[in-house]
């Protein structure tokens, strides 16, 4: 079953397209890679994805839903999360409170209820902070839910940002170059959190620049390069792919990785 | 039970500065739920200012009894919330503070040239219907309402968007739909809150709802800071009384307002009150 | 009658212009919604004031009151707002550090010399007009059209022309790049600071002229104009500010000729609304960075 189909999406700026023509199923399981070199506009797509760029041309489809004209909150409504290349978080807020607002599609209590207190709204509250907990214990930060957000280390951001995201169990999370300032310890840690993400029944989707990294943990693997989709297949292929090579290493290493399996 | 003569004499003195430390909470408050969200309005003396003169016309031209003033004091500035919040709240923030600055001026023109609204002379003879005691009740209520919705869902998808817009949209928060409610209430708090200044004071005029008392909130709810509902009434509390203990020429008020939001925002970040409250209910 | 209107309104709109023109520089430039730029105007006037009173004519005045405000607004930029820029503050630290800023500047400029209205010395005004088929201008309105075409036409030159005017464009395309690149940031904040505060004291002495009125909360007053004309030419956009600005003036007139001169406020807001509504990028719609 596909959960994400994109079909013909562009996104133009003056002068430039990051984006072309990307065409792109992602199936309801397992981890999904998309790789490029710099500026191969993977963070463009992704933007196209949550809602936060509008594409010039092209649909998003999600879960059969065509998703294309709505606005970003509305996508996270129906179940699409992510993190940022650069940590996002609510600097002063307290690190189970970015949590909590993980799941703020998830709160239905009505206003009336919240000034009134009311049992019901007392008791999603409580689940609500029982499920923030969960996402902190998988992510290793249950022990700092009462600082700053702004008092964690780089990497225990990270973590936060995704278990902001997990909170609300989505149906699908974008991972924005996850990796991206990790020491080697770190990345081994993200990739089985990944693991146990995708254990939990979320899809994901990400962009990421260290190959190991992707070709140990993917279940297929997307190319971009000057934003079109230059390969669609399996980690292993993707190693294999004259065309992926020469994006990645230029024309001339390819060439010579080329004369060399000839001769 | 019988009221000592001096605790009474006390009273009827320093009365304007009780109903003004209610009526500026209230102000507070109103510029508080604003800046939470994010977002600075700097129509909060226009919106007061509707709410006054609905209410006295209501009361002078059609003998309207004080309870049935309230709602209408409420609704009028809401509908001009509405108006000039509907197209910029799509936008970037300076757009709302222009536009607000806008409405306060504008506001004034029109007092001051319509004759039906009073004119230059205002409208005076407003019966002092605000019982001290409902000014009080109302600024506690408006307390308790804003600290309980302060820790829930709301409060912490206000401040989650005040502190990162684009982050606010990714967890599903309708960051439109939040502006315009908190602009809206607002509106409705600042036009009960001139509505009761109204009746307490015999007097309204044209140049009480202007640009001077609009920046003079603001510097409220900076000084205090928006860390919890309470910060905001503390500095209305202090912006309140300082006068009053150093009164001097009528400037020096407007002096200290400005330069309190100069410091505050310079040095003071967080305000008087940095305390930040708890944003969960459990 | 509308001829003589139509006349009045370019007239008067060509100081709004001027003084929405440093407005939206600082803004295309600098980021800021600068709220004390209100004050450069009403200080312009006053300084014109003291020259004049003191027997000096408007060819001193002018300049004295435009150089003035000119340096009051690199100190308050120097003072403010350097601060916040070095911080990465957001625009409404930026907009609500100078609201509070030009407050205290009116309260204390009416608290020194009082808050009445003062009048030029009836020789600076040149009352004598001039009749071109039935179409009357004074002396007065001539020079402020003279002052603000030369004043509007120095500044595109500067901006677009001048090798200044490269770094300036530069820092308002991305000042990070500009810096990196070795343009000093800081100095042309204060070069656009001054250029804009020039301005905005021309301003104050040309309106101070043609209502011959002039008192501390002038510019407050002003201050809408300025609003609804960079709004309506586009936040940032020196050409819109222009077109926007003789727009305004010509509307008003007619407001003021046809409908009640106590609406002139009521309309220029209507369009400020209705222009947020429907073109939100103001008339010409131009992208921020492209406007300078």
């Amino acid at each position: 079953m596909t959960l994400l189909a994109l079909r013909g999406l562009s996104r133009r700026y003056a002068g430039l397209t990051a984006v072309d023509r990307v065409d792109l199923d992602v199936p309801a399981q397992g981890v999904h890679a998309v790789i490029g070199p710099n500026g191969a506009g993977k963070t463009t797509l992704f933007n196209l994805i949550s809602g936060l760029v509008a594409p010039s041309a092209g649909t998003i489809a999600l879960d059969g839903r065509d998703v294309t004209r709505l606005a970003a909150d509305a996508r996270a409504r129906l179940g699409l999360a992510r993190t940022f290349q650069a940590v996002r978080l609510f600097a002063d807020m307290t690190v189970l409170e970015n949590a909590l607002t993980g799941l703020h599609p998830r709160l239905r209590s009505s206003l009336a209820a919240i000034v009134l207190r009311t049992r019901g709204f007392r008791r999603e509250e409580r689940n609500a902070v029982a499920r923030a907990r969960d996402a902190l214990a998988m992510v290793g930060l249950e022990r700092r839910g009462g600082e700053r957000a702004a008092a964690l280390s780089y990497g225990e951001a990270r973590r936060l940002e995704i278990a902001r995201a997990m909170a609300g169990a989505p149906r699908l999370l974008l991972l924005d170059e996850p990796a991206a300032g990790l020491n080697p310890a770190e990345t081994v840690t993200l990739g089985t959190l990944v693991r146990s993400i995708v254990d939990a029944g979320t899809t994901v989707l990400l962009v990421e620049h260290d190959m190991k990294f992707v070709m140990g943990l993917s279940d297929s693997v997307t190319v971009l390069n000057f934003g079109r989709r230059i390969f669609h297949g399996t980690p292993a292929e993707a190693r294999a792919d004259p065309a992926v090579i020469e994006a990645y290493l230029g024309a001339k290493v390819a060439a010579r990785l080329q004369g060399s399996a000839h001769a | 039970m019988s009221v000592p003569p001096w605790l009474s004499d006390l009273f009827w003195t320093y009365q304007n500065v009780v109903v003004s430390l209610g009526v500026n909470g209230l102000l507070a408050l109103s510029m508080y739920v604003v800046l939470a969200a994010g977002q600075l309005s700097l129509g909060q003396a226009a919106f007061m200012g509707l709410g006054a003169y609905a209410s006295a016309l209501l009361t002078l031209r059609l003998h309207a009894p004080f309870w049935a003033v309230l709602p209408a004091a409420m609704l009028v500035p809401v509908a001009f919330a509405l108006l000039v919040g509907g197209p910029t709240l799509r936008l970037a923030g300076v757009y709302l503070a222009i536009a607000t600055i806008g409405l306060g001026e504008v506001l004034r023109a029109v007092y001051l040239n319509v004759d039906a609204l009073g004119g230059a002379l205002g409208l005076s003879g407003i019966p002092e219907a605000a019982p001290l005691w409902l000014i009080y009740a109302l600024l506690a209520a408006a307390l308790l309402v804003f600290w309980r919705i302060g820790r829930s869902r709301v409060g912490r998808a206000m401040e989650a968007m005040r502190s990162d817009e684009t982050a606010a949209l990714a967890m599903g928060v309708n960051v439109r739909r939040y502006r315009l409610a908190t602009l809206v209430a607002s509106a409705a708090l600042a036009g009960l809150a001139g509505a009761l200044s109204a009746h307490s004071t015999d007097f309204i005029g044209p140049n009480d709802y202007g640009f001077e008392p609009a920046v003079s909130i603001l510097s409220f709810a900076l000084l205090g800071g928006i860390g919890s509902p309470i910060a905001p009434v503390v500095g209305a509390v202090v912006l309140t009384l300082l006068p009053e203990l150093m009164r001097g020429f009528a400037e020096l008020r407007l002096i200290l307002n400005g330069v309190v939001i100069v410091l505050a925002v310079l040095f003071l970040p967080r305000g008087l009150v940095a305390w930040r409250m708890r944003r969960r209910a459990a | 009658m509308l001829p003589q209107q139509l006349v009045n309104g370019v007239l008067l709109g060509a100081t709004y212009a001027l003084f929405a023109l440093g407005f939206t520089l600082m803004f295309g430039v600098l980021r800021v919604i600068n709220l004390t730029y209100g004050f450069y105007f009403t200080a312009g006037a006053f300084v014109a004031w003291f020259v004049t009173r003191a027997g000096g004519g408007l060819w001193l005045a002018l300049p004295a009151a435009a150089l003035a405000s000119g340096v009051i607004a690199v100190v308050v930029d120097a003072l403010l707002l350097t601060r916040l820029r070095r911080a990465r503050a957001d625009e409404l630290a930026s907009l609500m550090v100078t609201l509070g800023a030009v407050l205290a500047l009116y309260a204390a400029l009416a608290a020194l010399l009082g808050p009445d209205i003062r009048r030029l010395p009836p020789a600076v005004l040149g009352n004598e007009a001039i009749s071109l088929d039935g179409v009357r201008v004074t002396q007065a309105q001539l020079l402020i059209l003279g002052a603000s075409v030369v004043l509007a036409g120095g500044l595109v030159w500067l901006v677009r022309f001048s090798r200044l005017g490269l770094a300036i464009r530069a820092v308002a395309e991305n000042p990070d790049a500009a810096g990196l690149m070795g343009i000093d940031t800081a100095r042309v904040a204060a070069l656009v600071s001054f250029v804009s505060g020039t301005l905005a004291g021309a301003g104050g002495v040309l309106i101070g002229l043609a209502f011959n009125a002039i008192h501390p909360y002038m510019g407050e007053a002003m201050m809408l104009r300025g609003f609804v004309v960079v709004i309506l030419g586009g936040l940032g956009d020196i050409f819109g500010a222009l077109v926007a600005g003789l727009l305004l003036g010509v509307i008003e007139v007619l407001t003021a000729g046809y409908l009640a001169s106590g609406l002139k406020e009521a309309v220029a807001f209507a369009i400020l609304v209705l222009v947020l509504w429907t073109r939100p990028a103001g008339l010409f719609g131009r992208p921020v960075a492209r406007r300078v």
